[in-house]
């Protein structure tokens, strides 16, 4: 086995890890290279530490654990006061614009005029009524033929001097 | 009180089951957080936010799993979630520096923090070489190996906190330990 090789097998060495037969092969290198040797000692070492690096029972854990969790709800508590104290600052001028909109669309609205859904313009559009209005039109705007006017000339003349009456139908 | 009974309590708001959740599981918290973070009072820290966060939701848990399992779960997306947002401060804090005008400059601050420099490089040195050789590794490879070499957690359990199968885990693990030992190596060489 090259020294390389040797390198990548260690810590499974160290944990017993490899085969047999390789646990056998490294170890008979170990015991034949000194830099390899010198190399393992190393990693063994700082592998052993890193492994042994741990931090004890910690006796009062739980105490401050508790002080923790009651500053972190009581910070929670002001955090939801200071958003709703935001929330009510925002919402004042929020409201007043979204009046605002809405008196100024009614307004547009109301100059617009009525829309179809009201009765009067129901029943202005209904059949009966276009045609009742335009036979009234059509007898109130009626203008005069010729014939017609003559006939009425004549007629207001008679009224005016008896004398002149003639029997039209002479 | 059982694993079950555990929940219950908790559930029904009762503070000795959470007392005893914590009593049971604060070790392995606190020691898992530490392989992520590698500083003792950040890791206890955290450990404290795994549990308020397990507290809170508790309704979410099924009983699927063991509750170590969801306990490791949330630690480890904890952790890395807490390096990462590490990271992104560092980076805006270098930032601040850069485009800090007042006061003195760059090179007078750093004279001025020489001490504090040399203390920092010191801490460096002596942090393990592992931690460090971790550091390296993609994510998913530093959580898979973290918790199967470090603490001696079954393939199973590790491919059940991961979200993962179990192959897949075997995979991650044995990537990362030859990235590891490559990186180990060059370390100790360079020693």
């Amino acid at each position: 086995m090259k020294c390389k090789e040797i390198h990548t097998r260690l810590i499974d060495y160290m944990d017993g890890e490899l085969s047999r037969d390789e646990q056998e092969r490294v170890q008979k290198h170990l015991q034949g290279c000194p830099d390899c040797r010198e190399m393992y000692q190393e990693m063994a070492a700082s592998w052993n530490q890193a492994r042994e690096d741990r931090i004890s029972y910690q006796p009062f854990y739980y105490t401050r654990l508790q002080a923790k969790m009651e500053r972190q709800a009581e910070r929670y508590s002001q955090h939801a006061l200071r958003r709703a104290r935001t929330f009510r600052m925002l919402l004042q001028p929020a409201l007043f614009f979204v009046v605002l909109g809405l008196g100024i669309f009614i307004g547009i609205q109301l100059g617009k005029g009525l829309g179809n859904t009201s009765t009067v313009a129901a029943q202005t559009q209904s059949p009966d009524y276009i045609e009742a209005y335009a036979e009234d039109q059509y007898w109130n705007g009626l203008k005069l033929e010729p014939i017609e006017q003559e006939y009425f000339a004549v007629d207001s003349a008679a009224v005016s001097d008896p004398s002149q009456k003639t029997n039209r139908y002479e | 009180m059982t694993e079950q009974q555990i929940i219950e309590g908790i559930r029904q708001g009762d503070e000795s089951a959470f007392r005893e959740l914590v009593d049971q599981y604060q070790q392995m918290v606190v020691n898992v957080c530490n392989r992520f973070v590698h500083n003792r009072d950040d890791a206890l820290d955290l450990s404290q936010d795994v549990f308020i966060k397990a507290y809170h939701s508790i309704d979410r848990f099924r009983g699927t799993s063991r509750i170590s399992t969801w306990l490791y779960r949330i630690a480890v997306n904890h952790s890395l979630n807490f390096i990462r947002d590490k990271k992104r401060r560092n980076i805006f804090s270098s930032l601040d520096v850069l485009f800090d005008h007042s006061g003195s400059s760059p090179v007078e601050r750093a004279a001025d923090n020489g001490e504090e420099a040399q203390e920092q490089m010191e801490r460096k040195e002596n942090n393990n070489r592992v931690y460090q050789a971790l550091e390296s590794l993609p994510k998913k490879q530093r959580v898979a190996l973290t918790l199967n070499k470090l603490e001696d957690l079954p393939y199973k359990q590790v491919a059940e906190i991961m979200d993962i199968s179990v192959s897949e885990t075997g995979v991650l693990i044995n990537r990362a330990k030859k990235k590891l030992q490559k990186k180990l190596a060059e370390n100790i060489k360079k020693a």
